[in-house]
Formats: C-alpha cells, sequence, structure tokens
C-alpha cells in the first residue's frame, strides 16, 4: 500500500528535478540548439508533472503545442540561421547582474514564503468542492465553452491578428 | 501481496507486447522486403533460412559489428541521442492501443492495453510531435549539407500534415463522443467507423504515410536527391534505430488506422489480438503495395497538396460531420 502511494511521489520529484535542472541548463548552455532542446526537456518534466495532478489533457497539449509546434519551429529557425555557439566572455560582475540577482532573491524568498503558507493551509482546503471529473476533458471543454467562452473568443481574435500581422510583415519586402 | 501480483503482470505484459511488437518489426522488414520482390517480379531474401525468413536477425547481428562512426564535426550528445528519440516515441504509441477485450489471469480482469487512458488520441499525437525531434536533430547533427535539407524537409512535412491529421481524426472523435482508443473501439463495435467516415479513413491514411515518411512522401530521405536524407551519416546500430523506428511507424500506424476506423479487435469467430493482427497487416500490405505502386512527389507539390487540398478537404469533412452530428 505504501509503495502504491509513494511511486507518484517519487516521479513527482523527479520531474520537479528534471524541470528544473533543465531550466537551468536552457540559460546555461552555449550551443543555442541545445538550449531549445533543454527547453523541450523542462516542458515535457512539467507535462509529467501535470500527469501527476491528473490533467491528463492539459499534459497532452503541454506536449503537442509547446514541445512539438512552437519549441520545433525555434530549433528550425536557429537551424536555418546557423548560430554559431557563444563565445565565452570574460566574467565581469556588472551593475545590472548584481541588481537582477537581488531580484531573483527577492522573488525566490515571496515564493518560499507564499508556497509554505499554502502547505501549511492544505488541511483547510475544501476537497469536497472540487468536482470528481476536475482535469478530464469533458470538464475542460464544459468550463471552456459556457463560463470562459468570451475569454476564449477574444483570445482567438487576438491570435488571428498576430497571424495577419505576421503575415503583413513577410509580405512587405515584396513590393520593393 | 495484491500490489506485488498486480504489479508482476503489468511487468510481465509488457514484456510480452515489447518483445511481440520488436519482431513485428523485425519481421515486418522481412515482409516488406519479400513483398517487393514479388511486385517487381522477383524473388526478395532467399538466402538465410526457409525463404529467408532468418534475414531480419542476420541483419541484426550484422549491424551489430558495423563500425560506428561519428562525424568530426558532429554535435555528438544530439547525434547519438537522435535515433534512440526516435525510436522510443515509435514504440511508445503501442502503449495505447487496444489489442483485445478483458483476459481472466490470476483472479483478476487484465484488459489487453497497456495503458487506457482518457486522451489516447492526444497522447499519440503528442508521441508524434516528440519524435519528429528524432528526424530533425538527426539531420542537423550531422553536419552535412544533405541531412540537414532531409530534416528541414522532414520538419515541414510532419508540421503540414499533422493539421489535417489531426481535424481528420478529430472527426471520428465527434462520431465516437470519446478521446480513449477503448471507447472508439467500443463505439464501434455495431457498425465500423469506415463506413460512417469514409472521407476521413482516406484522408487519414493520405496523412498517414506523410506522417510515416513513406512514399509517395518519403522527402526526408530522398536517395536520388539527398544520398538519404537525415541519416546520410548514420552507421551502425544508430542507423539501425532509424531503420527500427520507420518499421515500428509502418506498423503503429496501421494499428492506429485499424483502432479508428476498422473496428480494431472486433471480429467473429477469432480472439481480438488475432483480429486486430490481421487487420493490422492487411492495411501494412496495402502501404508496402502502394509504395511499390507510385513514384515520389517533390516538396513542393507535397506542401501544395497538404495546404490546398487536404487541409480545407479534412476541414470540410469535420464541418459536415459536426452539422450532422447536431442535427441527428
Amino acid at each position: 500500500m505504501l509503495a502504491e502511494l509513494m511511486i507518484p511521489v517519487i516521479i513527482f520529484f523527479m520531474a520537479v528535478f528534471f524541470a528544473m535542472g533543465s531550466g537551468v541548463m536552457v540559460v546555461c548552455s552555449k550551443n543555442p540548439v541545445h538550449s531549445a532542446l533543454w527547453m523541450v526537456s523542462t516542458l515535457f518534466s512539467t507535462a509529467i508533472i501535470y500527469l501527476i495532478l491528473q490533467f491528463d489533457f492539459i499534459a497532452a497539449i503541454q506536449v503537442i503545442v509547446y514541445a512539438g509546434a512552437i519549441m520545433m519551429l525555434i530549433v528550425y529557425v536557429i537551424m536555418l540561421t546557423s548560430v554559431d555557439e557563444e563565445v565565452r566572455r570574460k566574467y565581469r560582475l556588472r551593475l545590472y547582474q548584481i541588481v537582477g540577482l537581488a531580484f531573483i532573491v527577492i522573488i525566490f524568498v515571496e515564493l518560499v514564503k507564499t508556497g509554505s503558507s499554502h502547505l501549511t493551509g492544505w488541511e483547510g482546503l475544501d476537497w469536497k468542492h472540487i468536482p470528481e471529473t476536475f482535469g478530464s476533458v469533458k470538464y475542460i471543454a464544459h468550463q471552456l465553452f459556457s463560463k470562459y467562452v468570451f475569454p476564449f473568443e477574444v483570445v482567438s481574435v487576438l491570435l488571428l491578428a498576430a497571424i495577419a500581422g505576421s503575415v503583413v510583415l513577410a509580405k512587405k519586402d515584396k513590393k520593393d | 501481496m495484491d500490489f506485488l501480483i498486480d504489479i508482476a503482470i503489468t511487468v510481465v505484459f509488457n514484456l510480452i507486447v515489447f518483445v511481440g511488437l520488436l519482431l513485428i518489426v523485425a519481421y515486418s522488414t522481412w515482409f516488406e522486403r519479400k513483398l517487393l520482390g514479388d511486385f517487381q517480379l522477383r524473388l526478395g531474401p532467399m538466402r538465410v533460412g526457409f525463404h529467408g525468413l532468418m534475414q531480419p536477425i542476420a541483419d541484426a547481428i550484422k549491424s551489430f559489428f558495423k563500425e560506428d562512426v561519428i562525424p568530426k564535426n558532429a554535435d555528438t550528445v544530439v547525434f547519438i541521442l537522435a535515433p534512440m528519440l526516435s525510436f522510443v516515441c515509435a514504440l511508445g504509441v503501442i502503449a495505447v492501443i487496444p489489442f483485445g477485450g478483458t483476459v481472466h489471469i490470476f483472479g483478476r480482469d487484465v484488459k489487453l492495453i497497456l495503458a487506457d487512458i482518457d486522451v489516447s488520441v492526444l497522447y499519440i499525437f503528442a508521441l508524434a510531435a516528440l519524435g519528429s525531434y528524432g528526424c530533425v536533430l538527426g539531420g542537423y547533427a550531422s553536419y552535412n549539407k544533405y541531412s540537414l535539407v532531409g530534416a528541414l524537409r522532414a520538419s515541414a512535412l510532419m508540421i503540414s500534415y499533422e493539421l489535417p491529421f489531426a481535424l481528420t481524426i478529430i472527426a471520428v472523435v465527434l462520431v465516437s463522443g470519446t478521446l480513449s482508443f477503448s471507447g472508439i473501439v467500443d463505439a464501434q463495435a455495431g457498425l465500423w467507423n469506415i463506413v460512417k467516415q469514409p472521407v476521413a479513413f482516406i484522408l487519414a491514411i493520405i496523412c498517414g504515410l506523410a506522417e510515416i515518411n513513406r512514399t509517395p512522401f518519403d522527402m526526408p530521405e530522398t536517395e536520388s536527391e539527398l544520398a538519404c536524407g537525415f541519416n546520410v551519416e548514420y552507421s551502425s546500430m544508430k542507423f539501425s534505430m532509424f531503420f527500427m523506428a520507420e518499421y515500428c511507424h509502418l506498423f503503429t500506424i496501421s494499428a492506429i488506422i485499424t483502432t479508428l476506423f476498422l473496428g480494431g479487435w472486433h471480429g467473429p469467430f477469432l480472439p481480438g489480438p488475432i483480429w486486430f493482427l490481421i487487420k493490422s497487416i492487411a492495411l501494412m500490405y496495402f502501404f508496402i503495395w502502394e509504395r511499390s505502386t507510385y513514384p515520389r512527389l517533390r516538396i513542393d507539390q507535397i506542401m501544395r497538396f497538404g495546404w490546398k487540398f487536404l487541409l480545407p478537404v479534412s476541414l470540410a469533412n469535420l464541418v459536415v460531420t459536426a452539422i450532422v452530428m447536431t442535427i441527428f
């Protein structure tokens, strides 16, 4: 019985570890293609975390949309433009780096504070109000097309505007 | 103790399925070579074993002992990773495909499906998306112009044909009312989806061919213009992995189309897994037959066909299906 409960926890922490590790590697690796691949690894680990939280649908969509479509396009562009490896610079501490570091520390401390306060309020959470179908495709579709239909449609118009804009930008050169 | 028996059953079941899958993959190479020989009025492999039956094993041993070459300027890690990615993503598809009903073993009802999940349709698309990285990265990491062009074509092909494929399958999902493969198979118990969705069936076969890069869509590895495309620098076991991934795709796409349109494992008299294999192998036969019949298309023809013909037709099919489903 214990093993049954432990396996998801172990997988969860492995996924978290991989997500954070590959997140760091996205920034640290010098080759842009490697960065993109670590990004895919981050997205994939996040999908595993969704799976453990019973969000099957979101996990699959995460992999299809982000890893499959968006990162594929980014890899495509990097390959076409043949970006070389970044040259290692001489390390010198700049002012903006210090400010950035300070911000990171502040955000991290705040995150830990809010996170731990939520964790301590775990017992008080009302589990009964979470529907049993929560996270299933039917539940998400129902919510999306009834309660949140207006924001959903607005986002689709926004995306359409973005597509039209990119087409206009790409066509511009041909006239000259 | 009960938990341990559950785990043991799961492990043994997984092993059987994967060993079976690998055997099918190995023998589909033999099947294809034999059939191509037949279509071209020759015998095909005959030397190793009875009618060349041991040929796949001989090929495997050969590729194990070949020299493994990694190009000097290649991106070594990605070069090694790419075939693995390709192969794992090709194998993983089998997990959600139901190949039989429920079997009673050790006082337990075991469903003949590795993972009966709610979102199997999305799962195969996710795996296909990850699998296309294998192709693209293999081409990129080889540091070779031919393989880079092959990789670019591969990604262009997969992105363009994934869209009509998804739209086609959504029509099937609409008819069945579920995203899970076992649900789709159960919904076809009376009438197969090929009768309800004939257009979708043809579209799915075309898009499926493009997804697994087979003739007439074998753009990523055109021998005559790209000298074998994305895997030109690969040798030994790494090449074999790409090769096995390709044949694994051939089987899994047949299995997926069987599940979606041909009633899955349902059939009279014979047990479910046998029917499933008969239908899948019949589809594989069709794919090989088609390969020996049609020439390869040009890349611009493929792109035009995908975006200007397949996409509108699959959209129209989806809209008509939706309207009919709402009215009746």
